[in-house]
């Protein structure tokens, strides 16, 4: 696959049609892992997973293992997982807090800070020929963090991650300020195989609400806490926010419907809890101003290309979703729960007890998301199927218009804008070169 | 009631173990809400905690206030159970074919009541080509009630630390 040409058959953006072969050719997605994955602001971890020096947790950027280690200095650095002596991993547990990486191969050794910090038998085996200084692990050459999101990319030449994000960090910061205490993760990360394209999975949380009222019906069926104070049915307070660089905000409500409603429900719990609330607000208010104050809670999206988010209120949870691609229909879902640490007791409590019940692999939303990407793929992978093209024409006719507040191109709540935003920059991304470090 | 009570540790091994049997059958079948009421008291807590993997074999399995697979109480049990009865819940309809697999039965007094742990295997079978194995281990609370023994805490330990599909069975 190569040319802008081939690609922009792919991706047909005046018509809002999508080539079903990017979901499930070979090809196209090894391009995608050199092309988009090695020259992407790719999230990597929380700070708050790794507090103290030598904590570290593993993740992978594309199909590439790394680590996320807090080195002994205090700083954050992301390496390749992979001893440069033989490529055997250097760490095989999930977390945990070292002072060295000690490839169990040979037995070479690695700092926190990557240098190659011992080589056994090194006189015996190399005299002077080994240049330790040269063989220290593979560091990410770019790493960012914003609001303890650590974000890394291969691509040294890349742009900042603030340029990189563009627009959108005027509405993530609303999810960085207003946790008291800041976001913090909860202990431990969820993982579990599906079989779909990576970007079946991004697309549904960057911009697909048309599928929750079918797919998720019975959800809303069902006498328990909604996931979303603010739905569906109320749908003309909710927008479609289409951003840069291929970012997306699906269910932003702009007149103060998510914090009302947040006040709303908390009639039936403390004065504790109706306080917290209040506080949450007035430092939106105070760090952002009162507009984005009112916008309060993001609802749904997904940072270009696999980090998505949900978060419907103070009083739900902010869950973290990371599609990484394995294969051409085969991915693995990490997920993560963040919670504000100065939350009350009782609301950081119904928050982690709602993401298990929702949003985790057993999640009563989770659930149905995963059968409806196994049988897309199971009848869109033959070569048949693989001819025609996926329909995202819902809002050919509200493609959104500038906001007079806030940035971004707004549209209906219902709307199909956002795909497009996140497969047109899917088309440049593979229409440029790949980054220097994978040509 | 202590084991040193039971004249027969054997009886109570049976019937227990008969007990398992008896529920994996009400699991194959999808009757949950039958589960639900032969199996567990109504102050149960089910629980499963993610898994990852460590060197400490203690800390690759996550505590009570970290992330979690199940954290379900009664409540929230029966409200699973009315989404798989609802004829919208669409990952299990038409329904996966399940066949629940208990060994290893091991039962220790508890107080008034019982402890005991069994492997698990459970098997899924779904539409024409799907098919994934789950294995772990079941820590469970019994308590003596008028119906019977019933469960008041079930802990879940899955060997999985990456899960072969997100989940639409019980364990």
């Amino acid at each position: 696959m190569d040319g802008a040409t081939a690609l922009h058959q792919l991706v047909d953006t005046s018509n809002r049609l999508v080539s079903r072969r990017i979901f499930f050719d070979e090809d196209i997605f090894r391009e995608e892992i050199r092309r988009i994955y090695a020259r992407s602001w790719l999230f990597v971890g929380h700070e708050s997973q790794i507090p103290e020096p030598g904590d570290y947790i593993t993740n992978y950027m594309g199909e590439d293992p790394v680590i996320m280690v807090r080195d002994r200095a205090g700083a954050v650095r992301v390496f390749l997982n992979s001893c440069r002596h033989r490529g055997m991993k250097v760490c095989r547990n999930d977390f945990g807090n070292t002072k060295t990486f000690v490839c169990v191969f040979h037995g070479w050794s690695y700092s926190t800070d990557g240098k190659l910090a011992g080589v056994p038998y090194q006189k015996e085996a190399y005299g002077k020929r080994l240049d330790t200084e040269k063989w220290g692990l593979l560091e990410v050459p770019k790493v960012t963090s914003y609001g303890g999101f650590v974000f890394a990319n291969w691509d040294a030449g890349a742009p900042s991650l603030d340029d990189w994000l563009g627009n959108a960090k005027y509405y993530l910061d609303i999810t960085m300020e207003r946790p008291l205490g800041g976001v913090t993760f909860l202990k431990g990360t969820q993982r579990y195989r599906a079989t779909s394209n990576w970007k079946l999975m991004a697309e549904n949380f960057a911009g697909d609400s048309y599928h929750l009222p079918y797919s998720h019906g019975s959800v809303y069926r069902l006498n328990i806490r909604q996931i979303s104070p603010v739905t569906y049915t109320s749908a003309p307070a909710l927008h479609t926010v289409t951003a840069d660089n291929g970012h997306c905000f699906t269910s932003i409500a702009f007149e103060n419907e998510r914090f009302e409603a947040d006040m709303n429900e908390a009639r039936e719990y403390t004065e504790e809890v109706r306080a917290y609330l209040e506080k949450c607000r007035a430092r939106l208010v105070e760090r952002l101003g009162e507009d984005r104050a009112n916008i309060y809670a993001l609802g749904f999206g997904n940072i270009f290309p696999n980090l998505a988010f949900n978060n419907f209120s103070a009083l739900r949870p902010m869950g973290f979703y990371q599609a990484h691609p394995k294969a051409p229909h085969e991915i693995e879902m990490w997920q993560w729960c963040a919670i504000d640490r100065d939350a009350p007791e009782a609301v950081k409590e119904m928050v982690r007890v709602d993401f298990t019940r929702t949003q985790a692999a057993s999640g009563i939303a989770a659930q149905d998301d995963a059968e409806n990407f196994e049988q897309v793929t199971e009848a869109t992978r033959g070569v048949i199927g693989q001819t025609l093209d996926f329909n995202y024409q819902m809002g050919l006719e509200a493609p959104g218009e500038p906001h007079p507040l806030h940035p971004g191109r707004v549209a209906p709540y219902f709307s199909e804008n956002n795909q497009m935003n996140f497969y047109t920059r899917w088309a440049e991304m593979m229409a440029e070169p790949a980054a220097e470090v994978v040509q | 009631m202590t084991l040193d009570t039971i004249e027969d540790p054997r009886l109570l091994h049976y019937e227990i173990e008969q007990f398992y049997f008896a529920e994996a059958e009400l699991l194959e079948a999808g009757r949950y809400e039958d589960w639900i009421e032969a199996t567990f008291t109504e102050d149960i807590h089910y629980w499963m905690p993610v898994r990852e993997t460590h060197n400490d074999r203690a800390l690759g399995v996550r505590g009570e206030g970290d992330l979690a697979i199940y954290d379900d109480d009664r409540t929230f049990l029966a409200a699973r159970a009315e989404r798989f009865r609802s004829a919208l819940a669409h990952a299990e309809l038409p329904p996966s074919r399940l066949r629940y697999f208990v060994t290893n039965l091991r039962i220790e007094p508890a107080g008034e009541g019982l402890a005991t742990r069994c492997n698990l295997l459970v098997n899924q079978t779904r539409l024409g080509r799907l098919e994934h194995q789950y294995v772990g281990e079941r820590q469970d609370a019994f308590r003596r009630t008028d119906a019977g023994w019933r469960i008041h805490r079930r802990q879940v330990i899955l060997d999985h630390t990456t899960l072969p599909r997100s989940l639409t069975v019980f364990f």
